[in-house]
C-alpha cells in the first residue's frame, strides 16, 4: 500500500479505542496520532535507516562513458559464485546512471529461472518521470549481454528489472541446497515489518502517557497501528517476515491485490475515512447520529457494545460496501470495454513490480 | 512531422514524441475543452432556473418525517405555541414558536440575523396568527423535528387575517371550554389588578371594574424581550388588550399579541408628594442618602430624595450609576406607611428612576 | 425577491470580477486576498453613497477569486513564482517549460480547475445535507486532524540519495541530509509562522493578510532567485492546438484534486497544495499530467469551495479569508441565493478558463524571446514591489527571512511541503491549546 494508506489505516485503528476518541474530543489529546505514527514507521525504518545499514558486497556503477552490459553481468556472476562457494548471503547493488537533473540512463536485468538465462540490456535515456526517449538506446550489439547461469536459480521473478532513477535496486543471493536464491530488496520488509517489532515499540506508549489507563491505551494503539501496516502489506504479494528473530524469511502475502493498485488504495482509504467517522460518532460524548440496527440492538440487549457492533454492521452494509461494489463493477466493465480482457501476468513479475514501485514511491516523494 | 506538444521534428508515424515524451495521437482537442465548458453552462443554467423559481417544496406538517431532515420545505398553519426567545449572554440567539395545520404540530426556529431582523421590523408572530414559513427541516438532539428559518422573509405573518372579536371580560371568564374557539383573536377592556412575572412569561389579571370578574392575560417571552421593560402594569388605568384565546385547564386566558397587544393610556405621573396616597407622582431632587446598590439589578434599593423616602422594587428599571448628591427624577406611586409617606417605584409598570 | 434583473446583475458583477481578477492574477506574488482586502476597504465606506446590493458585491469578489484560481497558473509556470497552493506544480511546470510546453502545462492545470469547478457545482447541493453533520462530528477533532497532516509531512519524506558511499555512516549522512534539510525548513517555517501569528509585525491597517510577505518569500521567491543566479534558458514556447492528456488523466486528476481541495476547504489550516498532495497519495495517483490537473482542481475547489460552504444555508462554516470578509457586510440566507451563487461561479469559471488561455498565449512567446534572467529579474522586482506596497519595510524584512527559509528545500531537494508549517503549525497550536506554552518557550512574550 501507499505510505498514506498505511498511515490512515493506523489512524483508523486508533479510533477504535473508545478512550482515545473521548480524550481527543474532551481533552484535545493527540493520542490517535500514535496509530498513524506506528503504522508508517515500518517503512520509515526501512527506507530511512535499514537501507543504509545493509552491506553491499558487490556494487555495479557505470557512467555514460563506460556503458557496457558486460559490467553488470560480470558483477552478478561474481556475486553468484561467491554465494555458491561461501554459502553466505551476498548482496549486490545496481547503481543508477544519472546524466542530468532530469535525465537518467536506464538498464535492465533479466533473470530467467527456467532457462537460467541472465541478460543485461542497456536501455534508453529516461526522465525522472521514467518517460523514455526512444532512439537513445545504444545499437543492439552493444546493448545486450547474456549468459546461462552455471547454477540452478530460484528467483520467482521472471520479469526484467529496470534500473533507472535515484537509488537502484539490490539483491541478496544465497545458497539453499543445490539452488541459488535471489531475494529482491532484502532489507525491506524484514524485522521492521513484523508482529514482534510492534510489540517492542508499544511500550513507548507508557513513556508518553505513564503507566496508567491512557498508557495502556497508547500501548495498544501503537501495537495495533503497527500491525495494521503488516496486515495491509500482507494483502499484497511480497509478504513480510512476521516473527523475527524466530522466523528468518518473508512469509508470502495473500495475493489479494497489488500495493500500488489505484482501486485498492482508494477503497482502503474510503473505508478508513468512513470507519473513522463512525467511531468518532459512536465514541463521542454526544452522539450526532444513530442507525436503525444499532437502535434495535440497543432496545433488545441494552448494552453499548451491542449498539456499537450492530451499528457498525449497519454502517458497513449501508455506506461502505455498496459504493465500493458499485464503483468496482463499473470499473471492471470499463476496463473490459476499453482495454479488452485482462492480460495474464506472472505472479513473480508482479511481486517485483510491487517492491520496485514501493521503493520508487518513497524515493520520488 | 513536428511534435504537437514541443514543436520539434519527429519521425513519421511514431506514437510518442522522442524529445518530450508527449503522445502524438489521441490528444485532447479544443473540442473537448468546449464540451466541458458547455457542461458547466448547462449546470449553471439549471441552477439559474432553480434560483429564479425559488426552490422549495410545499408540505403538510403531518407528512414530515425524520427522513426529510435537511429538506427545504414550506408549511403554513396557525401559531399554537407561544413565541419565545432564546437568550445567551451576548443577546438574542433566536425565536421559537409552534405552528399547527391540522395534520400536526411543528416547532419553528429562527436564528441569528434573521431573528434580529424580525425583531427590528416589529413583524413578529403571535399566538393565533396564520403564518406561511419556509426553511430547512432539522432533527433536534432532544428528539423532535423542527423547521429552521434561515432568513426573515421566509416567515410571512398574515396580519391581514387577524379579526378581533370584541368580548367582555365577563363573557370570557364565564365561557365554558366549548363555547369559544381556541386561538381566535379577541379584544377586551379592563383594569390590570395584578402582575406576576414568571421566568419567561408575565401573567396579568385583567378585571372588569363593573362586574368584578377577571381573566388572566399572558404576555409571552418574546413580547417581554421586544418591549424591554414591560409597559403594561398596575396604574395604567383602563386598558384595551388584543390577543388570542387559549385554554388553561377549563379556564379561558388571553395571550397578548406580540406587538401591539394593548393600548394602555400613558400613565400620568402628575401628582406631587403632597397629593393623595395612591396617586402617581413625579419627584425631582437630589439623592440625600442611599442604601443598596442601584448599579446591580435586579436587587432592590432605597434612597431619600428631597426628604421623601423612595423604595425601588427589584426589577424596576435599569441599572443606574447613582450616588449621593446626584439629581434624579423618580416616577412612582405615593404610599403611606407607618413611617409616613414614601414613593414606591414598582416593577413592570411605567415607574422608574432617571439620573 | 429573485427576479431576472437581479440574476443578470449578479452575473454582470461576477463577470467584471472575473476579468479584473484574471488581469490582477497575471502579476507574480500578488495574492487575491490582498486585492480583495483593498476592494473592501473602499467598498464599505462607499456603500452608503453608491449602494450596490451586497450580493452583487459578493458576486464581484467571488468572480475575482475564480479568476485568480485559474489565471495564477500563468505566473506559476512561466515565471516560476507560485503561491502556497500551486507550489507543488512547480516541478512538472518547470519540466514542461524547458520542453517548450509551458502553454500546455498552463492549459492542463486550468483544465483541472475547470473540471474542479464542474465537480464543485454539481456536488455542492448533493453533499450539502451531510456537511452540517460532518462539521458537528469533526469540530471537536480538528486539532488532531491537522496534527495528522503535520505528522505525515514529517514522517513521509524519504531520503533521496544515490547510495554510492562506502561506509554506513557516510550513506546515512548522505541520505539524511535531505531529511534534515526538510526538518530544518519545517522548524524555521513554524517559528516564522508563530511569530507572525502572535506578534503583528506589520501595521494592522495594512495587514489584510499578515502572512502574505512570508508566503511570497517561502513559495514565490526561491525559484525566481535561483533562476536569477543560474543560467537557465527557456526554449521557444509552442502554442499547442491540442494537448497530451486522456480521459483517465482527467478523471484521476479531477478525483484527487476534488478530494484534496474539498478536504482543505473544510479543514482549517490545510491549504490546497498539501490537501491535493495528500489526496494524490491516498488515491495512488501517478504521472505529471494527472498531477497538474489535480493541482488545478484542488486549488479552485479549495478557494471557491470555502466560499461555497459559506453560502450553504444552515452550515454556518466560515473558511477562508474571503468568506470572513464577506461576512462583514453580507449574510447569505436562501437556497435561491445559493443556486444563484453556484451558477455565477460556473459562468465565471468558463470566462476565467478562456482568459487563462489568452493570457498564456500572450506570455508564452514573450518569455522565451528574452534571456530568462531578465524575465526573472522583472519578476523579482514585481514581487519586491508588491510586498513593499502591501506591507512596507517590515514586510520586506519578513519576506527576506522567508525567502532564505524557502531556498533550503530547493538546494537540498527536500520537500517543499515542509514550508507549509508556516500556516499549519500556528493554527494547530492554537487549536490544541498549546500556543501559549510554545510562545513562552520561544520567549516571545
Amino acid at each position: 500500500m501507499k505510505g498514506f494508506t498505511h498511515y490512515l489505516t493506523g489512524i483508523t485503528a486508533a479510533t477504535f479505542f473508545l478512550w482515545a476518541v473521548r480524550s481527543a474530543a474532551l481533552e484535545k489529546s493527540l493520542i490517535i496520532l500514535l496509530g498513524g505514527f506506528a503504522a508508517i514507521l515500518a517503512d520509515t525504518l526501512d527506507f530511512r535507516i535499514n537501507k543504509y545499514l545493509y552491506r553491499h558486497h558487490y556494487e555495479v556503477d557505470m557512467y555514460e562513458g563506460n556503458l557496457d552490459p558486460r559490467i553488470p553481468l560480470n558483477a552478478l556472476l561474481r556475486a553468484m559464485r561467491a554465494a555458491w562457494e561461501t554459502g553466505r548471503r551476498i548482496n549486490i547493488k545496481f547503481h543508477t546512471i544519472k546524466l542530468s537533473s532530469d535525465r537518467w540512463r536506464q538498464y535492465s536485468i533479466l533473470i530467467d529461472e527456467e532457462t537460467r538465462i541472465i541478460r543485461v540490456r542497456i536501455g534508453p535515456i529516461v526522465t525522472t518521470g521514467q518517460v523514455p526517449f526512444p532512439g537513445t538506446e545504444p545499437p543492439e550489439e552493444r546493448a545486450v549481454a547474456e549468459v546461462v547461469s552455471p547454477y540452478p536459480i530460484k528467483y520467482g521473478y521472471d520479469k526484467e528489472i529496470n534500473v533507472d532513477i535515484f537509488s537502484g535496486p539490490d539483491f541478496d543471493i544465497y545458497r539453499e541446497g543445490d539452488h541459488l536464491i535471489f531475494e529482491f530488496l532484502p532489507w525491506h520488509r524484514q524485522w521492521s515489518h513484523s508482529i514482534t517489532m510492534g510489540l517492542l515499540l508499544a511500550p513507548l506508549g507508557f513513556l508518553i502517557y505513564g503507566f496508567g489507563k491512557m498508557g495502556w491505551v497508547a500501548f495498544w494503539i501503537i501495537a495495533v497501528g503497527y500491525w495494521t501496516h503488516i496486515l495491509t502489506d500482507h494483502f499484497g504479494l511480497m509478504g513480510s517476515n512476521l516473527f523475527p528473530p524466530f522466523t528468518r524469511k518473508r512469509v508470502p502475502g495473500f495475493h489479494v491485490t497489488r500495493s500500488m493498485s489505484k482501486p485498492a488504495n482508494i477503497y482502503t482509504n474510503y473505508t478508513n475515512a468512513m470507519l473513522i467517522l463512525w467511531n468518532l460518532n459512536a465514541f463521542s460524548p454526544s452522539r450526532i447520529f444513530t442507525l436503525p440496527l444499532a437502535e434495535y440492538a440497543y432496545a433488545k440487549f441494552g448494552t453499548f457494545a451491542s449498539w456499537y457492533f450492530f451499528g457498525l454492521v449497519n454502517w458497513v452494509a449501508l455506506f461502505i460496501l455498496p459504493p465500493i461494489l458499485v464503483s468496482y463493477a463499473l470499473l471492471v466493465l470499463y476496463r473490459r470495454w476499453y482495454y479488452g480482457p485482462p492480460e495474464v501476468v506472472a505472479p513473480g513479475a508482479e511481486r517485483v513490480e510491487e517492491a520496485l514501485s514501493e521503493s520508487e514511491e518513497y524515493l520520488k516523494g | 512531422m513536428r511534435c504537437p506538444s514541443c514543436g520539434r521534428e519527429i519521425p513519421e508515424g511514431v506514437d510518442v514524441c522522442p524529445h518530450c515524451g508527449a503522445r502524438v495521437t489521441k490528444r485532447l482537442g479544443m473540442r473537448a475543452l468546449l464540451a466541458f465548458s458547455l457542461a458547466l453552462i448547462l449546470v449553471g443554467g439549471v441552477y439559474a432556473a432553480l434560483s429564479l423559481q425559488g426552490y422549495r417544496t410545499y408540505a403538510q406538517i403531518g407528512d414530515l418525517s425524520r427522513k426529510m431532515t435537511y429538506a427545504s420545505v414550506q408549511v403554513s398553519g396557525i401559531v399554537t405555541g407561544s413565541p419565545s426567545v432564546y437568550l445567551n449572554p451576548r443577546g438574542m440567539e433566536g425565536i421559537s414558536f409552534t405552528i399547527s395545520d391540522g395534520t400536526g404540530e411543528l416547532r419553528i426556529r429562527v436564528y441569528g440575523k434573521a431573528a434580529q431582523r424580525l425583531v427590528d421590523s416589529r413583524v413578529l408572530p403571535s399566538l393565533g396568527d396564520r403564518v406561511e414559513v419556509s426553511g430547512t427541516l432539522l432533527w433536534s438532539s432532544a428528539g423532535y423535528l423542527y423547521l429552521s428559518v434561515n432568513y426573515a422573509d421566509a416567515l410571512v405573518i398574515r396580519e391581514d387575517l387577524r379579526h378581533f372579536q370584541e368580548l367582555s371580560i365577563t363573557r370570557i371568564a364565564s365561557a365554558s371550554p366549548s363555547e369559544l374557539e381556541e386561538y381566535s383573536m379577541v379584544e377586551t377592556t379592563g383594569i390590570v389588578t395584578s402582575v406576576r412575572p414568571m421566568e419567561y412569561l408575565v401573567l396579568y389579571t385583567l378585571t372588569d371594574p363593573g362586574s368584578g370578574s377577571s381573566v388572566t392575560l399572558v404576555m409571552n417571552g418574546l413580547t417581554r424581550y421586544v418591549l424591554g421593560d414591560a409597559k403594561l402594569g398596575l396604574g395604567n388605568g383602563t386598558v384595551t388588550v388584543r390577543g388570542a384565546l387559549k385554554l388553561y385547564g377549563t379556564e379561558w386566558e388571553v395571550e397578548l399579541l406580540t406587538v401591539g397587544g394593548f393600548d394602555a393610556p400613558a400613565a400620568e405621573y402628575s401628582g406631587s408628594p403632597s397629593s393623595d396616597p395612591y396617586s402617581l407622582v413625579t419627584l425631582e431632587g437630589v439623592v440625600e442618602s442611599l442604601s443598596g446598590d442601584p448599579s446591580t439589578l435586579p436587587a432592590p434599593f432605597s434612597m431619600v430624595v428631597s426628604g421623601i423616602p423612595v423604595n425601588v422594587e427589584a426589577y424596576a428599571g435599569r441599572p443606574l450609576d447613582l450616588g449621593v448628591g446626584d439629581s434624579v427624577v423618580v416616577k412612582g406611586i405615593l404610599l403611606e406607611g407607618p413611617g409616613g409617606r414614601y414613593v414606591e417605584v414598582r416593577a413592570l409598570t411605567m415607574d422608574g428612576v432617571w439620573a | 425577491m429573485m427576479d431576472l434583473n437581479f440574476v443578470l446583475g449578479t452575473y454582470l458583477f461576477a463577470l467584471i470580477g472575473t476579468v479584473a481578477g484574471s488581469l490582477i492574477s497575471s502579476l507574480p506574488g500578488l495574492h487575491v486576498y490582498n486585492v480583495i482586502g483593498f476592494a473592501l476597504l473602499f467598498y464599505i465606506p462607499m456603500a452608503e453613497r453608491f449602494p450596490v446590493h451586497p450580493f452583487m458585491m459578493t458576486a464581484f469578489l467571488v468572480g475575482m477569486l475564480v479568476g485568480y484560481g485559474f489565471v495564477f497558473t500563468v505566473p506559476t509556470v512561466y515565471l516560476q513564482a507560485p503561491d502556497d497552493t500551486l507550489v507543488f506544480n512547480l516541478m512538472p511546470g518547470q519540466r514542461y517549460l524547458t520542453e517548450g510546453r509551458g502553454h500546455e502545462a498552463v492549459v492542463l492545470t486550468s483544465l483541472g480547475a475547470l473540471l474542479g469547478i464542474l465537480a464543485l457545482v454539481v456536488l455542492a447541493p448533493l453533499v450539502m445535507p451531510y456537511l452540517k453533520l460532518l462539521s458537528d462530528l469533526l469540530n471537536p477533532h480538528l486539532h488532531w486532524i491537522i496534527g495528522m497532516v503535520i505528522l505525515y509531512i514529517l514522517l513521509s519524506e524519504f531520503p533521496k540519495d544515490f547510495g554510492r558511499r562506502k561506509k554506513i555512516s557516510g550513506r546515512l549522512i548522505e541520505g539524511w541530509s535531505t531529511i534534515a534539510a526538510g526538518y530544518l525548513t519545517f522548524a524555521l517555517s513554524s517559528v516564522l509562522g508563530i511569530i507572525l501569528f502572535t506578534k503583528t509585525l506589520i501595521e494592522p491597517s495594512r495587514a489584510f493578510q499578515n502572512l502574505m510577505p512570508a508566503l511570497v518569500g517561502l513559495f514565490a521567491a526561491p525559484n525566481v532567485i535561483l533562476n536569477l543566479i543560474s543560467r537557465r534558458e527557456v526554449p521557444r514556447q509552442v502554442i499547442q492546438r491540442d494537448f497530451d492528456a486522456d480521459h483517465e488523466d482527467l478523471f484521476n486528476g479531477t478525483l484527487s484534486g476534488v478530494l484534496g481541495g474539498g478536504f482543505s476547504a473544510f479543514i482549517p489550516a490545510v491549504t490546497a497544495g498539501i490537501g491535493g498532495l495528500l489526496a494524490g497519495h491516498a488515491t495512488a495517483q501517478w504521472g505529471d499530467r494527472s498531477f497538474m490537473i489535480s493541482m488545478g482542481a484542488s486549488r479552485v475547489v479549495y478557494y471557491v469551495g470555502a466560499v461555497t460552504l459559506f453560502f450553504m444555508p444552515l452550515i454556518h462554516v466560515r473558511r477562508g479569508l474571503l468568506a470572513q470578509n464577506i461576512a462583514l457586510f453580507y449574510a447569505p440566507e436562501t437556497h435561491a441565493q445559493f443556486y444563484l451563487f453556484l451558477s455565477a461561479i460556473a459562468f465565471s469559471a468558463i470566462v476565467a478558463f478562456f482568459m487563462t488561455i489568452l493570457i498564456s498565449r500572450f506570455l508564452a512567446r514573450r518569455v522565451s524571446a528574452r534571456s530568462y534572467r531578465i524575465v526573472s529579474a522583472f519578476t523579482f522586482a514585481a514581487i519586491l514591489g508588491i510586498v513593499f506596497g502591501m506591507a512596507g519595510f517590515v514586510g520586506l524584512a519578513v519576506f527576506a527571512v522567508a525567502a532564505m527559509i524557502g531556498i533550503i528545500p530547493v538546494i537540498y531537494f527536500s520537500r517543499r511541503s515542509n514550508a507549509l508549517a508556516v500556516i499549519l503549525v500556528p493554527i494547530w497550536l492554537n487549536m490544541s491549546g498549546l500556543m501559549d506554552k510554545v510562545v513562552q518557550l520561544l520567549g516571545l512574550r
